[in-house]
């Protein structure tokens, strides 16, 4: 389905992607684009790797029996390998319109530069993960974990920063890649072997990934039961009595109860927003020329992850509790869709904010358009979940990313104008 | 007999609260131990420590010579654990799930026969884990446990939601493991079943060792549960 949803996108996606295409900075665009791809690929194994090493399910069974820890890492890499093999050829397929204007070869170079990515963050992620489970269980490091922590426990700290550590290592290794790349494709051969940098720094991961599996993988277990008991006992008092934007349900038990539903079991989604809203922050704050085109590309983007939102709420909220309550589906839809819309605000008010500040009006009209679509996606979504629960997520995930695809293909500069002008 | 689990002045604290506050005992070969106290004793805690699911604060384990701190994997290999909520792959029949347990432990197919027999599976092991009751789910974790013999079984309420005959069963599985020469821990707060089977009772209250007494004083034991002091009261 994804690679279904990126074949549809890429042409739609061309002019933000591959605007360099058109505008005759080929080299300086291409390395930019392979990075911000590149990028992508690192950050998202990076999650994968944690979540099939450290937080799979398969812990749990085998918490009971001896493993062999380093075969055990070889078998799940292979399986996230299969499981995200997608993600590469979505780069691929994204990369695709450089072929008929460049060649095969920078096509070429860009998908390795992307595949490169991929492979290092397979191997740096494992390491990394496996490191953090070493670092929380460190008394050496506890003074700097304990610096870093905030309101988490301790050995949590080191589980939460892990994925932005290897995000950093793959990333300035695929700078050295992307950088390559540029260097190649305009006729100087010493780039090329640039391009190997992220393998080798891949390679690194994996030749140290197997040791520490043999030393931290079984220790992990004892981390997370410290961290989730730890978690459970800070958060079982006060903090989960709190409910973000419950002030919004007065008199409306059913959204009360999606409320309670996102923030406790969806809570990424409520604070991942505001982290997304800093994008968005950034975006409307520059005073570049485009400011609607890029609110449209960006916050855009962001808010309509929120279409994935009902679907997940639907997951944890069975039927059966609707029809026993005797709650009307249709106001539980509404109230779904009405807590995926409250938390994209979380994206789309700092950028408003900065946009106001920066731009004045004329931030209004992109941003009202980026609502608009939203909250259309966001309902649809909250419908179809009513019917096909959590696998909703299958189809409204390439509608969004399609729907994306068409607003960064609106933000054209005549457009930007247009609404900058208020559509006038 | 050879001690298979020492475990000594163990203790766990979460924040300011005590969990467990200082335990000691041992287990040897062949000795059929209940563990034993009321809700909120500290026993599912004591058992997490005893099976490397948790680190300890202060003290010791030692299963079959092993530290379970510096070499959890190794204890692993001691000790077939039974927890409260056993995790099983539901896709897989108990004959499968048995079988994957006694390729990770190194025994044969043999072995998965008479295990599957032992817990009462013989008939319905080719069926899905997920079609299975709790009772059953409980059984396959046993017969997990069972394979490759390992010193020391612990198990943790594992008679929880068992019918009488299924109950039965369980404990006879238990008792030939004993007569084979492993240890057998058994938390439980149903002190019934142990009267049959225990050699020794160690009871737990507010995360200490109140008792560690023979199976004959168990009438002494149940009286001490209406006294038992609570974790507020430590």
């Amino acid at each position: 389905m994804p690679v279904l949803a990126a074949v549809a996108a890429a042409p739609l996606a061309r002019p933000v992607l591959l605007g360099f295409l058109d505008n005759g900075l080929f080299h300086v665009g291409l390395e930019a684009i392979t990075l911000r791809l590149g990028a992508l690929m690192a950050a998202a194994m990076a999650i994968h790797t944690y979540a099939d090493l450290v937080r799979s399910p398969d812990r749990a069974v085998l918490d009971a029996h001896p493993v062999a820890p380093r075969l055990l890492l070889r078998a799940i890499a292979l399986r996230t390998a299969l499981q995200r093999s997608y993600l590469p050829v979505v780069g691929a397929i994204l990369l695709a319109p450089i072929v008929p204007v460049a060649g095969w070869l920078p096509w070429l170079g860009g998908v390795g530069v992307v595949l490169g990515a991929w492979l290092a963050a397979l191997g740096v992620g494992f390491a990394v993960h496996l490191g953090a489970v070493w670092a929380g269980l460190s008394d050496g490091l506890a003074k700097l974990l304990d610096a870093l922590r905030g309101d988490n426990p301790r050995m949590q700290a080191a589980l939460i920063y892990a994925p932005g550590f290897a995000l950093l290592v793959v990333a300035l290794s695929v700078s050295f890649s992307a950088g390559g790349l540029a260097r190649a494709v305009s006729g100087d051969p010493t780039g090329w072997p640039l391009m190997g940098v992220p393998l080798l720094v891949g390679g690194v991961g994996w030749a140290l990934a197997g040791p520490l599996a043999d030393r931290y993988y079984v220790r992990a277990t004892a981390l997370l039961t410290e961290v989730d008991g730890l978690v459970a006992g800070v958060s079982a008092a006060e903090e989960d009595r709190l409910v973000y934007l419950e002030w919004l349900s007065r008199g409306r038990p059913e959204l009360l109860r999606q409320l309670r539903q996102g923030w406790r079991a969806q809570r990424s989604w409520a604070v991942g927003a505001w982290g997304l809203g800093l994008l968005g922050l950034l975006a409307a704050w520059s005073t570049e020329p485009g400011v609607a085109g890029r609110l449209l590309s960006v916050v855009g983007g962001c808010a309509l992850l929120y279409a994935l939102l009902p679907p997940r709420l639907s997951g944890g909220d069975p039927v059966w509790l609707d029809e026993a309550l005797g709650v009307q589906v249709n106001k539980v839809d509404n109230a779904r869709a009405l807590v995926a819309f409250a938390y994209a605000q979380g994206v789309v008010l700092p950028a408003l904010a900065a946009g106001l500040v920066r731009h004045g009006t004329a931030v209004l009209l992109p941003l009202a358009v980026v609502e608009i679509i939203a909250a259309l996606l966001i309902f649809v979504s909250s419908k179809l979940a009513r019917r096909m629960g959590e696998r909703a997520a299958w189809i409204m995930g390439p509608v969004a990313l399609v729907a994306w695809a068409g607003l960064t293909t609106a933000a054209t500069p005549e457009l930007a104008e247009w609404l900058s002008r208020g559509g006038g | 007999m050879a001690e298979v689990l020492q475990v000594d002045g163990l203790g766990r604290d979460f924040g300011k609260v005590r969990a467990v506050d200082t335990v000691d005992f041992s287990v040897s070969a062949g000795e059929f131990v209940g563990l034993v106290g009321p809700n909120g004793a500290g026993k599912s805690t004591t058992i997490k420590l005893l099976t490397a699911q948790l680190l300890p604060t202060r003290g010791s384990v030692r299963v079959a010579g092993v530290d379970v701190v510096e070499d959890p994997n190794g204890a692993r290999r001691h000790i077939g654990y039974v927890p409260e909520d056993p995790s099983l792959y539901e896709y897989l029949s108990a004959r499968e799930m048995v079988s994957f347990a006694a390729e990770l432990r190194g025994a044969s197919e043999a072995e998965v026969e008479e295990v599957l027999d032992l817990a009462g599976l013989g008939a319905d092991a080719d069926r899905l884990i997920r079609e299975y009751s709790q009772g059953m789910r409980r059984k396959t974790a046993l017969a997990c446990a069972l394979v490759a013999r390992p010193p020391l079984l612990v198990l943790d309420e594992a008679l929880n939601g068992l019918d009488p005959p299924s109950a039965a069963r369980v404990v006879d599985a238990l008792k030939t493991a004993c007569e084979r020469g492993q240890a057998v821990l058994l938390s439980t707060h149903v002190l019934d079943t142990l009267e049959k089977v225990a050699d020794r009772i160690v009871m737990v209250a507010a995360g200490r060792v109140l008792a560690d007494v023979p199976v004959t004083e168990l009438d002494r034991v149940r009286g001490m549960f209406d006294d038992a002091p609570t974790r507020g009261e430590t």
